[in-house]
């Protein structure tokens, strides 16, 4: 008899035991997510630059000129791209805006001197976030009247909480204008716009290999005696970055012609009182400095394979074109220069590269695209 | 004296008691075993094969009874309190922003106590035994009765941890007395003021006994300042000789001024040195328990504990940012300092332990069978990374978001059960088994750089530890012990957090697992010699560790935390105490004995990247040794402590930039501390650190640090306590 109550109460608690974890066990169904995502100053800088609400009238965000698929330049290849409003254009081409983060605010070295720096083609503000306000109440491109038209549509968007999240409830329109420079300045500085993954990078890594004609043109291409490309477009680390740019983001005039397809010449004189004989001083008209006129910030090169066409005004439509263009400028047949007193003659015009060294150089430049791995 | 006459009394008592186990009333004598449950010889002694329910057969333990120690207990001098249990490495970083210093045996690492499980009156104190299984609360040594330790064989009756057990046994109601009022004020070098009262008292079947202990200090560097108050109440009910009821409360708040860490040459230079000044820390604690206790029958018992912890550690800190050299000065530009780090923790756990037990007859012998459950569900937020102020003062107010926010949970449900299985009149055999189900969940972020990594995680487990233990008992008073038991550490909440964008945690993570085993003998002579000698095998697979793989498809290194290594730790624990006066003379009013506790232990790596290496802060020779003198009014005791040299880390590197990492010199430390008693008063003084000796135990590259955190220097106190 005992002997039963022991067996009975031994099994009772060997069932009470295993019953109750499984019961624990089966109310704990295992799990295991870990999500990398951008931070939420991030998120909502690229929820920003991918807004086409943000404009006036809606249907242009920053991403319309500057898409990642194209180096964030125009998606388009469009010589300038058309603003918010119909029929309206800017006066430059859309650069390529990835890397650009790594520009110093604009600042004359003495050594050189020459301008360093800045932002846009003309150097003309000093910081990221001070760049992404422009456009937004650019009559050329997004067209907002002001700022509170351009705040209204943030409280309205679908992402205002990650707005709020960050910054608090909207209330003064100013430093909301800042905020959203400063989230749209932050997506700009992420790896989706300086991921350095070119075929480049790897190969200076030791994980990827040049081809002879990719490696002739690397050797041109930092060749200072023929190529000279390199003297400008630095191929070798930055000092602060630690990485391989492709610009000083110093200034230069290289002797690029009117671009008679440019379409901004036949913008109403509101907008453009000279029509076709307006001329773009680039950073002299910025600095009101005849010494730099016709200078533009030289772009870095990477991803410019996929970013044509090229140029302050598109005037070239492929890589080929640009570099014979620096091979020859001097010595066959171009247009005149748009401003002819400060073309840059020293590094250029006259390479003496013969047509396959140019096609090496330009089988190089097309390293430099991103996504490489 | 008044107490050392108990002890002698007790000693008498379990003598006889156990002399007569060897004859037929085993009954009885058990009954007497339950009662008294240690054996000492001035103050250290070992626990018997059963006490409370719980079984301690086979199994290294030992008993200190504080009362009898002469020790600066105002600042809970762990050396001098504990310092007699062999192989105790000791982390002395109370007077840096820690709130207790952490112990641990053989090569485990004494931060915080976390390879220990650490109890009050039989229930956990630590935040959370698994997950965050960090010591901030300790009671004040002036309120503790005795402390009990058990080695790694603990793991079957208490939990799982490699470290054993250590069980900090508060004073209670004095019997047979309505009121009973104890003060003690202490003061001491580096500004120590300590003040305890306690009160206690029987009144019918009522029983009550409360403390409070206020101690501030200075510090030993500048840029230290503590203040603390703990406090602890229990009331409980005796319903009758078979049942009691009680319920317990503990608190800490405190407030700590933190010196930061030294790097090797600011502590060459100057070990006072200090270039934070802005570091604060606060860690309140509150500890609620109840308990039940019922003994159906003279063979049997039946008991409940719940306890309830809700803690907080918050601190405000210069980060690491630059080491532990770089100094945290204004910068001219702002005219400000740079903004310092704020991180907050808040604890929770509920914990419920159900035990019983029961003798029985298995043919001719009595066994004993001891059992229970136990239940615990842990909930943990952990805020930090939050940019705090620019100011110098303990404010937790931030800018912007918090860096990372992650909560933890962890559930554990383990049943277990032992039984003593006695054959014949000399030997036991007591084999035991545990059953742990663990779920641990995490969720929240961490932000690295731009990147937010979020997780979401959910993992059970099922763990069988189990073990055996033999004690045989050639003579009344001395035994052969020998065990070996299962035990294992759990992924922690620190292991479950992301740590990088690109690092990745093994999914298959293991916890970390092995076991602990003794082979020794011990024997308690009369009132004039104790010893315990035995050597030590401890296994200590499947640790943790980042290692550094590279993606085949893109070449990448990356961060990946696995089980990288396994260690081996073993060596010999001994401890002799000889009383000469007692030895010529039993009935001697006076006492001088010399003892020595010593640890030889060789911990290494034995495989992954590290093998051949010595385990972090295991120290291969810990030796204290030292001579007590007391009569009916005076007792002192003069300390020895060395510690044998260790490292930081597993690379056993001696010089590095790495804050955590380097060497960690021997060292040795003199104490000397007495006690005079007058009727109801007793005047306690001492010295410690008498020789004024630069050392340290610790580096870290965290909190308190980063760096080397330097121990105390030499150091005075005196006291006056009375007692009505």
């Amino acid at each position: 008899m005992r002997k039963n109550k022991l067996v009975i109460t031994l099994a009772l608690l060997m069932t009470a035991v295993v019953g109750s974890t499984t019961f624990l066990s089966s109310c704990s169904k295992e799990r295991d997510f870990v999500t990398v995502e951008y931070i939420d100053k991030i998120k909502l800088g690229k929820l920003l630059f991918n807004d086409k609400n943000l404009s006036n009238p809606i249907g242009q965000s920053c991403s319309s000129c500057h898409s990642a698929a194209t180096g964030f330049s125009d998606l388009a290849h469009n010589i300038v791209s058309e603003g918010a409003v119909n029929g309206l254009f800017g006066n430059r081409n859309a650069p390529n805006i990835a890397y650009g983060m790594f520009a110093p605010p604009l600042y004359f070295d003495n050594v050189d001197s020459t301008y360093v720096g800045g932002f846009f083609l003309d150097g003309r503000v000093n910081t990221l976030e001070e760049q992404s306000q422009k456009p937004f109440l650019n009559p050329l491109e997004m067209n907002n009247s002001n700022v509170h038209m351009l705040i209204n549509k943030i409280k309205e968007a679908n992402y205002y909480s990650v707005y709020k999240q960050l910054y608090g409830e909207l209330t003064d329109e100013n430093t909301a204008f800042n905020n959203i420079a400063a989230a749209i300045a932050a997506f700009e500085k992420s790896p989706d716009l300086n991921s350095f993954t070119s075929k480049f990078d790897y190969y200076l890594k030791g994980q990827a290999t040049l081809t002879a004609q990719e490696l002739n043109g690397l050797q041109l291409f930092k060749d200072t005696a023929k190529g000279k490309c390199a003297n400008c477009h630095i191929a070798e680390p930055d000092a602060l970055s630690g990485q391989v740019l492709f610009t000083d983001f110093t200034y230069d005039n290289i002797g690029v012609p009117k671009n008679p397809d440019n379409p901004f010449y036949k913008l109403p004189a509101g907008f453009n009182p000279l029509g076709s004989n307006a001329i773009d001083f680039g950073l002299g008209g910025f600095l009101n400095d005849p010494e730099n006129h016709g200078k533009f910030k030289v772009p870095t090169l990477r991803n410019a394979a996929i970013s044509a066409p090229y140029t302050h005004n598109g005037f070239f439509n492929t890589l080929e074109e640009v570099v014979h263009f620096y091979n020859k400028r001097d010595v066959a047949v171009f247009p005149a220069a748009e401003i002819s007193t400060t073309v840059n003659h020293d590094e250029l015009g006259n390479l003496h590269l013969t047509t396959q060294e140019e096609k090496d150089i330009v089988a190089f430049i097309k390293t430099l695209t991103d996504g490489f791995k | 004296m008044y107490f050392k006459k108990i002890i002698t009394g007790l000693i008498i008592l379990i003598s006889f008691f156990t002399a007569k186990a060897q004859q037929s009333d085993s009954s009885k004598t058990l009954k007497e075993v339950i009662i008294t449950g240690y054996r000492t010889v001035n103050g250290i002694g070992h626990l018997l094969e059963m006490k409370d329910g719980i079984i301690y057969a086979g199994k290294k333990t030992e008993v200190i009874v504080v009362d009898s120690l002469d020790a600066n207990k105002a600042i809970n001098n762990t050396r001098q309190i504990l310092g007699r249990i062999p192989g105790l490495n000791i982390v002395e970083t109370e007077s840096s922003g820690f709130t207790a210093n952490g112990i641990a045996t053989r090569g485990l690492n004494p931060t915080q106590s976390i390879e220990m499980n650490t109890r009050q009156n039989g229930y956990n104190i630590s935040a959370d035994v698994y997950g965050y299984n960090e010591a901030y609360y300790i009671p004040p040594m002036e309120a503790v009765k005795r402390i009990e330790l058990v080695r790694g064989a603990s793991s079957l009756q208490f939990g799982a941890q490699f470290g054993g057990l250590v069980n900090y046994v508060t004073e209670d109601a004095p019997k047979d007395k309505p009121f009973q009022f104890i003060t003690s004020q202490t003061v001491g070098s580096f500004g120590m003021y300590n003040a305890f009262t306690s009160v206690g008292g029987n009144y019918k079947k009522l029983s009550y006994y409360g403390f409070l202990q206020y101690r501030n200090m200075s510090g030993y560097r500048p840029n230290s300042q503590q203040s603390q108050l703990s406090g602890f109440g229990k009331i409980q009910y005796s319903a009758s000789k078979k049942l009691n009821i009680g319920l317990e409360y503990s608190l800490l708040r405190n407030k700590i001024q933190m010196p930061g860490g030294l790097s090797d040459s600011l502590f060459n230079a100057n070990p006072q040195a200090s270039v934070r000044a802005r570091n604060w820390l606060k860690s309140p604690w509150n500890i609620v328990s109840n308990y039940i206790n019922f003994n159906p029958t003279e063979n049997s018992s039946l008991s409940l504990k719940t306890t309830y912890i809700f803690s907080n550690r918050s601190l405000v800190w210069r980060n690491e940012d630059g080491g532990a050299a770089a100094l945290d000065e204004i910068d001219p530009q702002t005219n400000q300092y740079v903004p310092r780090e704020v991180e907050s923790e808040a604890m929770h756990s509920i914990a419920s332990e159900a035990r019983f037990s029961a003798n029985y007859h298995l043919g001719k012998s009595n066994s004993t069978l001891a059992g229970g459950v136990r239940f615990t569900y842990a909930w943990f937020k952990r805020l930090g990374g939050g940019e705090g102020t620019t100011n110098s003062d303990y404010d937790l107010t931030i800018s912007g978001d918090w860096e990372y926010q992650l909560n933890f949970t962890t559930t554990n449900f383990a049943p277990f059960v032992e039984n003593i299985f006695r054959i014949g009149n000399k030997l036991t055999v007591t084999p035991g088994i545990r059953l742990e189900y663990l779920n641990s969940t995490v969720n929240g972020y961490v932000i690295d750089d731009i990147f937010k990594v979020s997780t979401d995680k959910n993992k059970n487990r099922y763990f069988v530890l189990s073990g055996i233990g033999f004690e045989y008992k050639p003579t009344f008073n001395a035994s052969f012990y020998a065990n070996i038991s299962q035990a294992y550490r759990p992924v922690d909440y620190s292991q479950q957090q992301p740590f990088g964008v690109t690092s990745i945690i093994d999914p298959n993570l293991k916890d970390a697992s092995g076991f602990n085993s003794d082979f020794g003998y011990r024997t308690t002579i009369k009132n004039y010699f104790n010893a315990d000698l035995s050597l030590f095998y401890l296994a200590y697979n499947k640790r943790i560790g980042e290692i550094v793989k590279t993606d085949p498809a893109t070449g990448l290194d990356y961060g990946y935390r696995t089980n990288v290594a396994n260690s081996v730790h073993k060596g010999l624990e001994a401890y002799i105490e000889f009383n000469i006066l007692k030895y010529i003379n039993q009935e001697s009013n006076q006492g001088l004995s010399i003892f020595n506790s010593f640890a030889y232990i060789d911990a290494q790596y034995t495989s992954g990247a590290f093998k051949g290496k010595r385990v972090e802060a295991a120290a291969n020779v810990i030796e204290r040794a030292g001579i007590i003198y007391n009569n009916q009014k005076l007792s002192s005791t003069f300390q020895v402590n060395y510690t044998g040299d260790a490292y930081g880390d597993a690379t056993n590197i001696k010089v590095s930039d790495n804050p955590i990492a380097g060497y960690l010199p021997a060292y040795t430390v003199l104490d000397w501390s007495a006690t005079y008693k007058i009727k109801n008063y007793a005047i306690k003084c001492g010295v410690n650190n008498i020789a004024d000796k630069a050392y340290f135990t610790r580096r870290t590259d965290e909190y308190p640090g980063p760096g080397i955190i330097p121990a105390v220097g030499r150091s005075f106190y005196v006291g006056l306590t009375a007692k009505f």
